[in-house]
């Protein structure tokens, strides 16, 4: 903090001031680096604050010879882009998961009362299909920290210390995700500086280098915003959307159809939280594409300890049931063998994300799956955290199974870095679904997979049951089929469940996906 | 272990029978902070409350931030005042989890969610309002953070398996048929409810948390954010909200579900 003890000397100008913070050495850059140079070429003093040690960002460098390049090529990219400081706050690339966000929001809050930024530029904290996670994280402690900093019962010892309380209003946020784009900045004039930032940025430039796709464009797309408020930007923005008819997070008009190709030896690995989870969203298509030649694994995160209900069977006997039949329904699909992970069901909050993911990573560097098939991690309305935390660690780990700096003890073992390239993702709730694919000729086969979970259907009919009872109704169906109810209702609403999905994509049945690759 | 609750008197509600066609029936709205609930559905609140709803609050936070005195001064003013706006809303309970005020982070949602569960089991709402979890560009951590414990607790109390240990303590496992999530933020709004005859009672408890909402202007910005609300769905004042029934739309069991007793 020392160096920034020198910045409180008071500008002879009063000039504005701009605070960026980048998870990564390069995200500024990429994203922002034309409107940023731009700013200081407006006479902003920019001041840029790198959150993590990039040790991970590249390809055939020792992790600590990584670090010292990364600093190096960062501080010489902000020069060029017109910035007067780096920051380095030196958090652990790519294992940000267990940091409490309450620190990063201190050590930002410091930053922002020290150097009271007219306006912060960062990652957009509500982005989706973004996967690389770091990016979220730091992103919602700076938001957090850009209002809370303003509020003197937040670290009152900084104001003992003379950093008066300050918050910042104006916000821009960049990604390359989904999310809400209400600033467009023309920066042409800025464009071969901005070519010049990222060439100095050359081990950056050369990891994952998908990323650059839109690093030409004439212009940089921000969402700009001043805060929540209380409900008025909500109203602003519910009247608009009223206006244009267009829902949020509405799936995209039209999907392309899926073939899956008929290449022998191809891999699919299925990451599911639960026994039952895939085949309810994506049995057909496993079906089909088992039929087509591809190998197909299963790894199975939790140990479905609680989903018998109104059986009365313990955690033990739930487990061994739901595992067995799990078998059975793997046997109707084609998939060559199930992995399960054994992790505890419903009571992951605790487990960590990082974790999670190496154990993915190690699984993935084994099969070298071409594909992965998963909840979505960016669907909405989504109420049972398994599948969200589930769905995070293997979207990350897709691509961090390739990058050799995640687990070198894996090349230990024999396991070489591995991409899986292909990603479909499956959801219940809000998705942007811009893959369907035609289950009409494996239809049958996938209501006798649901089906062979007899004990998860069993449960959910039961629980339907009591549901209805709570809320005062009863289904004339459940009391005319009694015990057999649950193999109506899967043959019903699963049947139902292909037919309105194949409806919206002019498709007999269907399922439906958001489908990615690099 | 007794959660910490005061009764407070309820409102005597001069309606016929006929005007409570929910008598019976039990609403929960879990807020962050004191105030969250009375600003965003405080008018829903008080007109389900008038046609025959019992009503509680859950408190997760101390608001112990959220003042212009010392923490603790905060915290017991806000918790005062709490009450005061209950009344006028005709809530019969309020329910303080005393969680600290901005920094939920490192606490953990399985704790979170078991002490939701145990109130769930305990007040058997048919109908829980919250903060919507998957609001976007919504900046306050606390908010997001309890909300998804919240939508969590509310399908888990129904199951046996999720803490026994309070069937054992005389609960009985409970689930909630539906729920509103408010917003500050975009999310999948698509339910509008009327609150023009609440409009007046649902300011007046936004006013009484007077150590909260200090600057009056934001009474008035609230009531033409309700107005114009309303203007959008042919309604004098509205609230909006995104709502979870028991079935989807249009599903079977939407579709073929009968009322066990006619009304």
């Amino acid at each position: 903090m020392k160096r920034l003890a020198l910045l409180l000397v008071p500008a002879l100008l009063a000039a504005k001031t701009l605070v960026v913070v980048s998870p990564h050495g390069d995200d500024w850059a990429i994203y922002a680096g034309g409107a940023i140079s731009k700013m200081a070429d407006e006479g902003w003093e920019t001041y840029l604050v790198r959150v993590t040690n990039d040790e991970k960002h590249s390809q055939g460098l020792t992790t600590e010879e990584t670090r010292l390049r990364a600093r190096r090529e960062v501080e010489a990219a902000a020069k060029l882009a017109g910035i007067r400081e780096v920051i380095h706050l030196n958090y652990k690339d790519g294992e940000l998961d267990p940091l409490p966000e309450t620190e990063l929001r201190a050590r930002l809050i410091t930053v922002f009362r020290t150097l009271r930024p007219e306006a912060l530029m960062t990652s957009d904290p509500w982005t989706r299909y973004d996967d690389n996670f770091d990016h979220v994280k730091v992103a919602r402690a700076v938001e957090d920290a850009a209002w809370t900093g303003g509020n003197n019962k937040f670290h009152p010892e900084m104001d003992r210390a003379g950093l008066r309380p300050f918050s910042v209003r104006q916000r821009y946020y960049w990604s390359a995700g989904l999310r809400w784009v209400n600033q467009r900045v023309d920066i042409s004039a800025a464009l071969e500086r901005k070519k010049r930032v990222l060439a100095a940025l050359p081990m950056f430039t050369a990891f994952r280098p998908h990323r650059l796709a839109r690093a030409g464009d004439a212009a940089e797309e921000f969402h700009e915003t001043t805060g929540s408020g209380i409900q008025q930007q909500y109203v602003a923005w519910y009247v608009e959307q009223q206006a244009s008819g267009k829902a949020w997070a509405a799936p995209s008009a039209r999907a392309l159809h899926f073939t899956p190709a008929a290449d022998k030896g191809r891999v699919l690995a299925i990451v599911a939280p639960h026994a039952d989870d895939w085949s309810i969203l994506a049995g057909g298509t496993v079906a089909r594409m088992t039929g087509a030649g591809w190998t197909v694994y299963l790894i199975r995160a939790t140990n479905d300890e609680k989903d018998s209900y109104g059986l009365r069977l313990g955690a033990a006997e739930t487990i061994l049931r739901n595992t067995r039949e799990l078998d059975d329904a793997a046997r109707i699909a084609g998939i060559r063998e199930v992995i399960s992970l054994n992790m505890k069901n419903d009571e992951l909050d605790p487990v960590s994300h990082t974790e999670t993911r190496e154990r993915l990573i190690l699984l993935f560097r084994l099969l070298k799956p071409d594909a992965l098939m998963s909840y979505d991690p960016w669907q909405l309305y989504e109420r049972n955290p398994d599948h969200v935390h589930v769905a995070k660690a293997a979207a990350e780990a897709a691509w961090a199974a390739g990058v050799a700096h995640y687990h070198p003890e894996h090349a230990a073992a024999g396991l070489k870095p591995h991409t899986v390239g292909e990603r479909y993702y499956f959801a219940r709730g809000p998705s942007e679904i811009n893959l369907a694919s035609d289950i009409s000729s494996t239809l049958d086969r996938k209501l006798r997979m649901i089906l062979a979970h007899k004990t998860m259907m069993q449960s959910t009919a039961n629980k339907l049951g009591d549901q209805l009872r709570i809320a005062g109704l009863r289904l004339p169906l459940m009391e005319k089929e009694g015990g057999r109810f649950w193999v109506r209702m899967v043959q019903i609403f699963d049947r139902e469940r292909a037919a309105r999905i194949g409806a919206s994509h002019g498709l007999k049945y269907a399922e439906q996906f958001h489908y990615q690759s690099e | 272990m007794r959660p910490a609750a005061l009764l407070l008197a309820t409102i005597a509600a001069v309606s016929s029978a006929a005007g409570q066609p929910y008598a019976g029936r039990v609403l929960v709205a879990v807020t962050a902070h004191a105030d969250d609930f009375s600003l965003f559905a405080g008018g829903t609140i008080a007109k389900l409350i008038d046609e025959g709803y019992t009503g509680y609050v859950i408190r997760v936070t101390d608001d112990e931030k959220d003042g212009v005195a010392t923490a603790a001064e905060n915290s017991e003013r806000n918790r005062r005042e709490i009450y005061d706006a209950a009344r006028i809303l005709g809530i019969k309970e309020v329910f303080h989890l005393n969680v600290k005020n901005d920094e939920m982070d490192p606490i953990s949602e399985t704790e979170l969610r078991g002490r939701l569960i145990l109130l769930i089991r305990l007040l058997k709402p048919y109908t829980v309002f919250t903060f919507d979890p998957w609001s976007a560009y919504e900046e306050n951590p606390d908010h997001l953070k309890m909300a998804k414990a919240v939508a969590d607790a509310c399908w888990t109390a129904q199951i046996d398996l999720f803490h026994p240990e309070q069937l054992r303590a005389g609960l009985a496992p409970h689930y909630c048929p539906e729920l509103f999530y408010w917003s500050r933020g975009p999310h999948v709004a698509n339910k509008a409810v009327d609150i023009s005859r609440t409009i007046d009672r649902k300011l007046e408890a936004v006013r009484a948390h007077r150590g909260m909402i200090r600057d009056p202007q934001i009474v008035v910005d609230l009531r033409e954010a309700n107005r114009r609300l309303g203007a959008l769905h042919t309604m004098g004042y509205a609230e909006i909200f995104h709502h979870v029934g028991l079935a989807a739309p249009g599903s079977y069991v939407d579709r073929n579900a009968v009322p066990v007793r006619q009304p």
